[in-house]
């Protein structure tokens, strides 16, 4: 009996081999399982006895089921079936081996010839199937060279369908194969149907049928890991719930959901991605699976013995432990790799000290300190529950407070402060200390990736770690420009991985995620960058598709909102404390100077006594290495690696220069451009980039251009470094309390205790903002408050109070003060005389006001208290996990990082193979010749 | 790409062993051409980014910031008016330390919405409290009918003094409450009595710093700081108590808690004639254009006449006071234009030592009347003294205030006292007017040209409200007799003015 479905490029090999045993089948009887393509013609010209034609596409086992239906002789005694597939080409003695053995052992009701490789005739594909204790399938033998070792065995639990030879009652009485496992498992299941019915199973070996396959490819071209995975696992659901004693029945069907999306995770950290969608779905199917009563009927109609008698044929997990210490073997690469430079050999490490020391130098007085603040920074809040509470969707307790949604930048202070759970503020000092250490090691294993010989890591790193747009984001207090700096090199390491690791896919993930959270400004560069490595790399779609997925989750609610109010260019918004801030001049910017200050070289050259003119001057001629070997390396080799490095530097620059452009972040009555530093990373990025790229193709003669651009790097931060280590920074170390101790200690009771600063304007306006508890700390910013051009009715409640507390006024401020909670009024000193006559307006009308008593100057500015206060209830909002809204993104987004972080994990088997890959790549890369693309390093 | 192929061919180790290079084949040629042609590419790219970046001007989106404007809800108005001239020991002449009143003043007031109260501070170092030579708090409240319309208030006192040695004029407009101001004018020299006084009309009790600025800088002195002005209280102080003999003495008073009116009291006695009495109002805080209308010169052969008798009748000159905060030297720009408009002003530079009071003597005017404007490139405070005398008949002198600019409405109140005129100064550069309604009906338009001064002659003890106004400086004179008084016109109390409000 012979099955064909679309197997014409098989079926004259299988028909001739056929035609040429040596004990003919008495009867042949042909089915077509309706072939697409030429296989019924040749079904035809062989002339079978009979010829079936399924109508529609029939399962194996369907299809002969169908064809003893339609077209089978009548039965006559101890009649056999011999089930052949179109690829199952016998050898010429395979079915008189097969009868031999049956005829010899009147017990034996299915035997199973040896399955060999179609194409590899001397490779065992399939010798017999078995169960683990779990009901899995598990091959006996697979893809090992026959050398007669398995010659000896007989009795097995299984055989596959392919070459199967059955007794005719006996498939008839066990109503043949289950019609719901169309392919995989199919032959095993009647196989343990028939020893529970009493029979036995054998294996022939003498007998040799070749096979293209297993059986899930049957009449399939190819088969993805996936869809291979679903349907084995669906087979052994399948089973599972016919197998099952009756009273387990419900355990198992409760239990069939959870255990998918378990085995879901276990893949993920697997590093196998695709097999969760199969899994997910055979699960469900599983739970749902229609087939389950007719198969458990007619298993219990045909059972005859316990499920003891085929308990010696299930493989002991002893063995099956051996049997995958066999398949790691096999997968474990053999070659290692040497090219690269070593981090300590390679003096990765020297620069790692030299900027750690430097950062000591020049923040080591930081280190003391309980929080830090000014420019962009404030303290963060005390408790590591404080920080979580300020992501998600939620009350935002800033300004006269709305409900929105939390700036991804908060998700990675909260990440940062539960590092430092003793004292969150602490992250941010630490992210001071470390981060010109950090960018050297970043910077250095990135420019390592691409380089064979030392120098141009080392260079790299010492221009990552003295890079002005660090050192000026560090001086400014931009802490998030500061972590985009730090992680860029790794982002762009993750990615150009993530075109071999599904691993590093999700790495890269994390990195853009908190890249994009950082410094939102760099995100249309990234994607531009993203896109283009995607169609460079068309064959890691699947990989590298992924990579903003948990940048898209936590900007998704942000994006909503700030759509919503039609004011998309705010998601640019740099997050953090707003920072007042100027235009800067693009030649400015060209000489990598986010500030107007040529890199602080104007300030430094007017204390030592120059003319501060001459500073962009310096600038230039320090930073003209850099440039002129930058562009150098177009003329050298490697420009798939150059252009690509100065297309980074030119989005990074345009980044920059429109980021200047762009000012949507308000400060009291102006407004503030989105910060340059982090664009000017980005062209620092490409610089850098280049500079690698040509010191690599410089090989031996890179020292003298290595040292001189090395030296103008480290030359061009001396004013930004000597400007922190004389703390003639806007940054300074913070007791770690955001307002004024006497408010700080009313607060520990009150925690919705209000405060209401008023800020003179040089226009002499006011800017009324109100701080709850302790103060609005570093994570409760929101750039959706810092760029809102809309009053609320709550602004206009707020402003209407200050407009007239800051005024004499006949208005009720006592109520509107108990009824917003407010039990202090703060105005901070002046800066300058531009504000002179509203602070004094403003003190007047404070001073002068009754209900209101005089506290005196604090470090925050000048302070009075309302003593009639009364507690009462503040104008408040649901939490993030009080609304449903709130609770669906919080999960959403969770889910999204959870499965994320699982596939990021390192298993250390496969980070074996990728590193082995990974050189395979570089290899591909370097250029030499590589006639096979090496294999999908997880799949 | 054809940098794709050069990598290919060209892998990086083959530049590390140049001797071992393949010769140079076609293909190898056209590679290294496309390699220079994309470094030219490159280079140009970088040289017109960079070049655009510096040249090309850019948009920039800006957003606006939200703001807005509230106007607070109109409160009661308050403004204290200094109360009676005082002396130092009473009238036997005990208790030298001690402020006693003369007399009292003819104090007249009114407001738009015409419901006023007034009542004396109930607590004074004059022993005046309660009485009514006590300084006068007149508030009135806001118009229940119309609460946001501008409540308009304002008063003037005039005391015409004649016991002991005592004699003058004294006028002063009733003032608002601050918590910062600037008085230039006195002196602690023999025979000059100077007294600060500090009014707090207030619920709360004002702390009070002083500042002394002389002609050798700034001087220190114990009790300057830390006073405490009790609500609805006045102190009085000696500047000779912080230091004597002070001949250009600057006072800058700033208050915390409630807030006050402060003034100086000026009387002179030389050897036994006296030589007036005043009340010196607060001038402008340091700014880079002071403007003193109403520089009222009468008698001046008389004065002229008197001062032949010696150093003692120096302060008869007419001199501008001038003090700018900070340090080093600040050019001003000193002009002194007739108000008559027949003949052309004067105008001249005089460099003054910032950080130290400079008097600077305006000599040779004739009888009439003069605005004088300060101008220079830092902030600085600028007062006047003018002297008048009449043969054989009294002498006096009044202290001349900068006048802050008005602009919008303002209300004045001509003091009961002898020949009111109102002097309305446009130092600017452009032609204003003002619209004057005074209490008893009568409206009069009055354009002030650019630079120049209009004379208004004013009923005495109506009040005046001003509409309309311009950028005007205004103040007003009193004259009649050899004495002379002259004060000043404030501009709306600023604390309730809308203020805007941003998020």
């Amino acid at each position: 009996m012979l099955v064909a479905r679309n197997g014409a490029q098989y079926l004259p090999r299988t028909l001739a081999a056929l035609a040429a045993q040596t004990r003919r089948p008495d009867a042949v009887i042909y089915v077509d399982a309706s072939s697409s393509d030429g296989s019924a013609g040749l079904l035809i010209e062989a002339a079978p006895t009979q010829l079936v034609t399924t109508p529609g596409r029939r399962s194996f086992g369907g299809a002969i089921a169908h064809a003893l239906q339609v077209a089978a002789p009548a039965p006559v005694d101890n009649e056999w079936l011999w089930l052949l597939g179109h690829d199952n080409a016998p050898d010429s003695r395979a079915l008189s081996a097969l009868l031999g053995a049956v005829e010899v052992a009147p017990s034996v009701a299915v035997a199973g010839p040896k399955l060999m490789r179609w194409d590899e005739p001397d490779v065992i594909a399939s010798f017999g199937e078995t169960v683990t204790r779990f009901g899995r399938s598990v091959e006996l033998v697979a893809g090992e060279l026959d050398q007669a070792q398995y010659d000896i065995q007989s009795d097995i639990l299984g055989v596959a369908a392919g070459g199967m030879l059955v007794r005719r009652q006996v498939w008839i009485a066990l109503g043949g194969f289950d019609p719901s496992l169309p392919s995989v498992d199919a032959a095993l299941d009647f196989s343990v149907r028939a020893r529970l019915a009493g029979h036995r199973v054998i294996g022939v070996p003498s007998a040799r049928v070749a096979s293209a396959g297993p059986a899930e490819l049957f009449g399939r071209r190819s088969l993805s890991a996936g869809a291979q995975n679903r349907i084995g696992r669906s087979a052994q659901l399948h089973r599972r719930f016919v197998y099952a004693p009756p009273l387990a029945m419900p355990l198992h069907w409760l239990s069939v959901v959870p255990l998918a999306i378990g085995r879901s995770l276990l893949h993920l950290i697997a590093k196998r991605p695709t097999f969760i969608g199969g899994e997910l779905a055979a699960g469900i199917a599983g739970a749902f699976d229609g087939g389950v009563p007719g198969a458990r009927a007619n298993l219990r109609r045909s059972r005859r013995l316990g499920w003891a008698a085929i308990g010696a044929l299930r493989m002991p997990w002893s063995d099956l432990r051996e049997l995958r210490a066999q398949e790691r073997a096999a997968a474990s690469p053999s070659r290692a790799d040497s090219t690269r430079p070593g981090f300590f050999a390679g003096g990765g490490a020297w620069v790692v000290l030299v900027a750690a020391v430097g950062s000591v130098v020049a923040f080591g007085k930081f280190a003391g300190a309980a929080a830090l603040a000014g420019g962009g920074l404030a303290p963060l809040s005390a408790t590591v529950a404080g920080l979580w509470s300020h992501v998600g969707y939620g009350w935002r307790d800033i300004g006269s407070g709305f409900v929105g949604a939390a700036d991804p930048f908060s998700y990675l202070l909260a990440v940062l402060g539960s590092i430092t759970f003793w004292s969150p503020s602490f992250s941010i000092i630490a992210i001071y200390l470390l981060a010109m250490p950090l960018s050297a090691i970043t910077a250095w294993w990135c420019a390592a990736r691409f380089s064979t010989r030392p120098w141009a890591p080392v260079v790299a790193a010492i221009a990552w770690a003295a890079a002005p747009p660090l050192l000026a984001s560090l001086d400014g207090g931009h802490v998030g420009a500061v972590l985009a700096h730090v992680l860029l090199p790794a982002l762009v390491l993750a990615t150009v991985n993530a075109a071999r690791s599904w691993s590093m896919t999700a790495v890269a993930g994390l990195l853009f995620a908190a890249v994009a959270a950082s410094a939102p400004v760099l995100v249309p560069a990234l994607l531009v960058a993203w896109l283009a490595w995607l169609f460079a790399k068309p064959r890691s779609f699947m990989r590298l598709i992924g990579i903003p997925i948990p940048a898209a989750a936590l900007f998704a609610p942000l994006v909503f909102q700030q759509l919503a109010r039609g004011n998309w260019l705010a998601l640019f918004a740099d997050p953090g404390v707003p920072v007042a801030g100027t235009m800067t001049p693009g030649w400015q910017l060209a000489l990598a100077s986010p500030d107007a200050g040529s890199n602080g070289w104007d300030a430094f050259l007017a204390s030592i006594g120059m003319t501060p003119a001459f500073a962009p001057v310096v600038v230039a001629v320090l930073l003209a290495p850099l440039a002129v070997i930058a562009l150098l390396a177009l003329f050298l080799p490697g420009s798939p690696r150059t252009i690509p490095a100065l297309v980074i530097a030119l989005l990074g620059f345009a980044t920059a220069i429109i980021g200047t452009h762009v000012e949507v972040t308000i400060v009291g009555s102006a407004t503030t451009p989105i910060w340059a530093g982090s664009g000017l990373s980005l062209y620092w990025l490409g610089l850098v980039g280049a500079l690698t790229v040509a010191l690599e193709a410089l090989g031996r003669r890179a020292a003298m251009p290595a040292t001189l651009a090395g030296i103008g790097m480290v030359l061009v931060a001396i004013p930004l470094f000597t400007a922190a280590a004389g703390g003639a920074i806007p940054v300074f170390e913070s007791n770690g309390r955001l307002l004024p101790a006497f408010v700080s200690a009313e607060a520990l009771t009150n925690a919705s205790l209000g405060t209401l600063e008023l800020s003179p304007q040089p226009d002499g306006g006011i800017a009324a903002t109100l701080h709850r508890g302790p103060g609005t700390t570093l994570d409760e910013q929101s750039t959706l408050n810092a760029t809102d051009t809309a009053t609320s009715k709550a602004d206009v409640r707020l402003a209407t109070l200050a407009g007239n507390i800051a005024s004499r006024s006949g208005f009720d401020i006592a109520g509107e003060l108990d009824a917003l909670q407010i039990a202090f009024v703060l105005v901070p000193h002046a800066v300058d005389d531009s504000v002179a006559a509203t602070h004094q307006r403003v003190s007047d009308a404070l001073d002068g006001n009754r209900i209101l008593s005089p506290v005196g100057d604090t470090a925050n500015g000048y302070l009075w208290h309302y003593t009639a206060f009364a507690a009462g209830k503040a104008p408040s909002g649901p939490g993030p996990t009080e609304t449903t809204t709130g609770l669906g993104i919080l999960i959403g987004q969770g889910v999204i990082f959870g499965l994320t972080l699982l596939l990021a994990i390192p298993t250390t088997r496969r980070r074996r193979v990728r590193s082995a890959r990974a050189t395979a790549d570089e290899r591909d890369d370097a250029g030499e010749y590589e006639l096979v693309e090496p294999e999908d390093a997880d799949a | 790409m054809p940098d794709q192929d050069d990598d290919d061919i060209f892998p990086e180790q083959e530049d590390d062993l140049p001797e071992t290079r393949k010769p140079v084949t076609a293909r190898g040629v056209a590679i290294v051409s496309a390699r220079v042609v994309t470094g030219l590419i490159g280079v140009g790219i970088a040289a017109v980014t960079i070049a655009a970046s510096a040249l090309v001007p850019l948009p920039s989106i800006h957003s606006t910031p939200p703001s807005m404007l509230v106007t607070p809800v109109p409160t009661a108005q308050q403004l204290v008016c200094p109360g009676a001239v005082l002396r130092l020991a009473d009238e036997s002449g005990a208790g030298a330390t001690t402020a006693s009143a003369i007399g009292q003043p003819d104090t007249r007031y009114f407001s738009s919405t015409g419901a006023i109260d007034a009542s004396p501070l109930t607590e004074s170092d004059a022993s005046t409290g309660g009485s009514a030579s006590a300084p006068t708090v007149i508030s009135t409240p806001p118009d229940q009918a119309d609460p946001t319309q501008q409540l308009l208030l304002s008063g003037a006192q005039a005391q015409s003094v004649a016991a002991d040695e005592f004699v003058g004029l004294a006028a002063a407009d009733c003032g608002v409450a601050n918590g910062d101001t600037w008085l230039a004018g006195g002196s602690t020299s023999v025979g000059r009595t100077t007294l600060l006084t500090l009014s707090n009309p207030t619920e709360v009790p004002a702390t009070v710093n002083v500042e002394l600025f002389g002609e050798n800088g700034a001087i220190s002195a114990p009790g300057t700081s830390g006073i405490i002005v009790p609500a609805s209280g006045q102190r009085v102080l000696s500047l000779a108590g912080f230091q004597p003999d002070i001949v250009s003495p600057v006072v800058h008073v700033s208050s915390t808690g409630g807030q006050v009116v402060a003034d100086l009291q000026e009387s002179i006695v030389r050897g036994l004639d006296p030589g007036g009495v005043d009340i010196i109002g607060p001038t402008t805080s340091p700014s880079l254009r002071n403007v003193i209308p109403g520089l009222l010169l009468v008698g001046v052969a008389a004065v002229q006449a008197l001062r032949v008798g010696g150093a003692a009748y120096d302060d008869l000159s007419t001199v501008l006071r001038m003090f700018a905060p900070g340090t080093g030297t600040v050019t001003t720009t000193i002009s002194v234009i007739p108000e008559d408009g027949a003949a052309n002003g004067t105008s001249f530079s005089y460099d003054i030592e910032a950080g130290r009071v400079v008097d600077v003597p305006i000599g040779d005017l004739a009888d009439g009347s003069y605005t004088v404007s300060v101008v220079s490139p830092v902030p600085l405070i600028a007062a006047a003294r003018v002297s008048s005398a009449v043969a054989g008949g009294p002498t006096d002198f009044a202290w001349l205030a900068a006048a802050a600019e008005l602009t919008g409405n303002a209300q004045f109140t001509a003091a009961p006292g002898p020949s009111p005129v109102l002097h309305l100064a446009n130092a600017g550069t452009v032609d204003a007017s003002a619209t004057l309604a005074a209490q008893d009906g009568t409206t009069t338009v009055v354009p002030v040209s650019a630079g120049s001064t209009v004379l208004v002659p004013l009923t005495p003890g109506l009040t005046y409200a001003a509409t309309g106004l311009g950028a005007l400086h205004a103040a007003i004179t009193l004259t009649g007799g050899g004495t002379v008084a002259r004060y000043a016109v404030h501009p709306p109390g600023a604390s309730s003015s809308p203020v805007i409000v941003y998020r």
